[in-house]
């Protein structure tokens, strides 16, 4: 086993358990948006046992969300896939967002820091702007910062908080696309997080669901429009990962906390650097280049999101 | 692998319809194929992913068998692979990709609609191998039936039902045995598992089947440490096609791509399923269909 417990070989993987990657888990409660910084039990994200390839060599990635939970994680493996990385993040998330700037760093590749609230369409052009202006091109764009927001009851559902959550998850995201779209050339790429919950629905999560599934529908339907100009665009649907979006400012219950991850098949959630690689498949020419407008699920095994 | 420095436009990375008209006698062969079907013999670069890992590839002497032979045996793996025995001549040109990578290829004629030749695919492996930590089911049999469910002879349905269905059923019941935590089963559907062509009915309706059967699987073995996961191709550039369809002339034309996939755009999706960056991804299907939308 690596240091930071990922096993090195999948028979490494069945032979050795590591108590915090298991039901129950700890339990914490964040305030909004939720530090990584702060988890008691610290995410997994630096993917030791992952074998780059140069499969991202001299591309530009912007990834919003970039500096926690899958973001992170997908920071991570593009600069080591030989990306340079720009990530979107709250100003209130700056020291998640150093911690990824300093191990981007560290692997010799450049990393852009862009805070700001993505609610602004003005500001998802300009990060646009920057990453192109600062990083000279951009390549790979994943759109991947969530407002999540859940509900016990249908009577916590407000306008305010769906408007809020809409505007985070599709607004943006269509924004994002647009203001990308005049960069984008060919061999170029669309990667967008959603969710389980976007494929099944949720009695938890209804707006948030709702939103997500917006987002696998609006990908679907530009995917073959980008695609005569040559550019991919793809989801990435993840199953419950240990990150800090379920811990912060949810009405999720104590039981629901410690026991995340136990619904899916496998029984568990995910670590952020087991959902990273997908969006590498997704970005790379060499491994997806006839994969378009597709959703890739790693959900644990779920059977209801097809 | 082409740099990735090198922009791909996935529209031209391969060629485009229209194609020469051309029409083979089944099962097919590689080599009057024109364009030749791209397999990744100058482009996959392995990296490890599965360094000494065991493999079953059916049908994999041609089309999405060889490329994914191929690229197991670049990413470090031995490959055992069936084909038909009149497939001898394909069988050479796989058992010699394996090789040049430096890996043991074992290359097993047989036909999978019988349950004694599935048997002895398995023991072989197991006895040559000792386990199996992935098993492809790729092997596929299709006849396009133009002229209406009333042409559809007893013989053929069920020669499409024994060759995609029962084959798969078999290999996976016999192979579970030998697969260690870890290991993966990965079957071949198809895009017509989800929008069936007239033509090509009860061949749709077994791909459809093995989406079923997939996640079925993946939940009866998900507490042994095993994945089970599906790849639905759209269209592909493989023997199968001038030798089971009448039109070749616009193949993939319809997709968004505009083209066909070849074989080596296939076979990344069995690497990924199969290594430990899948280790989340159980009951899956990964499309890869060139925009056709699909659930």
């Amino acid at each position: 086993m690596s240091a930071n417990g990922a096993p090195n070989t999948a028979s490494e993987s069945a032979a050795q358990v590591d108590d915090e990657l298991f039901p129950p888990y700890r339990f914490q409660r964040m305030e909004r948006p939720g530090l990584e910084a702060d988890m008691e039990i610290k995410p997994r994200y630096q993917a030791r046992n992952y074998r780059p390839a140069g499969k991202l060599t001299g591309k530009a990635a912007l990834i919003t969300g970039g500096d926690s939970g899958i973001g992170r994680a997908v920071a991570l493996l593009y600069a080591r896939e030989g990306a340079d990385v720009a990530i979107v993040y709250l100003p209130a998330e700056q020291r998640d967002a150093e911690q990824v700037r300093d191990e981007v760093t560290a692997l010799g590749r450049r990393c852009l820091l862009l805070p700001g609230d993505l609610c602004d369409p003005e500001f998802c052009a300009e990060t646009v702007r920057a990453t192109v202006a600062e990083l000279g091109d951009l390549n790979i764009l994943v759109s991947n910062a969530a407002y999540l927001n859940s509900q016990t009851e249908l009577s916590q559902l407000t306008a305010e908080a769906f408007d809020l959550v809409f505007k985070t998850n599709v607004y943006a995201y269509f924004h994002l696309v647009m203001a990308a779209l005049p960069h984008l050339k060919k061999g170029d790429t669309i990667i967008a997080t959603v969710s389980e919950e976007a494929l099944k629905g949720s009695d938890l999560m209804m707006d948030y669901a709702a939103s997500k599934a917006a987002v696998v529908v609006f990908t679907k339907s530009i995917a073959p429009h980008l695609v005569q100009r040559g550019i991919r665009a793809n989801v990435v649907a993840p199953g419950p990962t240990w990150t800090p979006l379920n811990l912060a400012g949810q009405r999720f219950t104590d039981d629901y906390l410690t026991e995340l991850g136990t619904q899916t098949p496998m029984g568990r959630v995910a670590q952020p650097e087991e959902i990273a690689p997908a969006f590498v498949y997704l970005a790379s020419d060499a491994d997806s280049s006839y994969t378009v407008g597709e959703t890739i699920a790693a959900t644990g095994g779920y059977t209801d999101s097809r | 692998m082409t740099d990735a420095r090198d922009p791909q436009d996935p529209t031209t990375a391969h060629p485009r319809p229209d194609f020469p008209q051309q029409g083979q006698e089944h099962p097919g062969w590689t080599g009057p194929m024109d364009p030749p079907p791209d397999h990744g013999e100058n482009s996959y670069r392995g990296s490890g992913l599965l360094n000494d890992r065991k493999t079953v590839v059916t049908g994999g002497d041609s089309g999405i068998g060889r490329a994914v032979a191929l690229a197991y045996a670049r990413e470090g793996a031995d490959v055992l692979f069936t084909y038909l025995p009149e497939e001898a001549e394909e069988a050479r040109r796989t058992t010699a990709l394996v090789e040049d990578a430096g890996r043991t290829a074992i290359a097993m004629p047989c036909d999978l609609r019988e349950e004694s030749a599935c048997r002895e695919v398995v023991d072989r492996a197991a006895g040559e191998f000792g386990r199996i930590d992935v098993l492809v089911n790729n092997a596929a049999y299709q006849m396009s039936q133009p002229d209406g469910i009333g042409a559809i002879t007893t013989e053929q349905f069920d020669r499409v039902v024994h060759t995609n269905l029962y084959a798969m059923f078999w290999l996976c019941k016999m192979s579970v045995p030998h697969l260690p935590a870890g290991g993966s089963i990965i079957n071949t559907t198809s895009v017509q598992a989800y929008k069936p062509s007239p033509h090509l009915l009860d061949y749709a309706m077994t791909k459809g089947a093995i989406v079923t059967f997939t996640q079925g699987l993946a939940q009866m073995l998900v507490g042994d440490g095993i994945r089970v996961n599906a790849v639905a191709p759209g269209p592909v550039w493989t023997p199968l096609i001038p030798a089971t369809l009448p039109d070749t002339v616009e193949f993939g034309k319809q997709a968004p791509l505009g083209r066909p996939a070849q074989p080596a755009e296939m076979a990344p999706a069995y690497v990924f399923l199969a290594s430990a960056h899948a280790n989340f991804i159980t009951a899956e299907v990964m499309n890869a269909t060139g925009g056709t939308p699909l659930p």
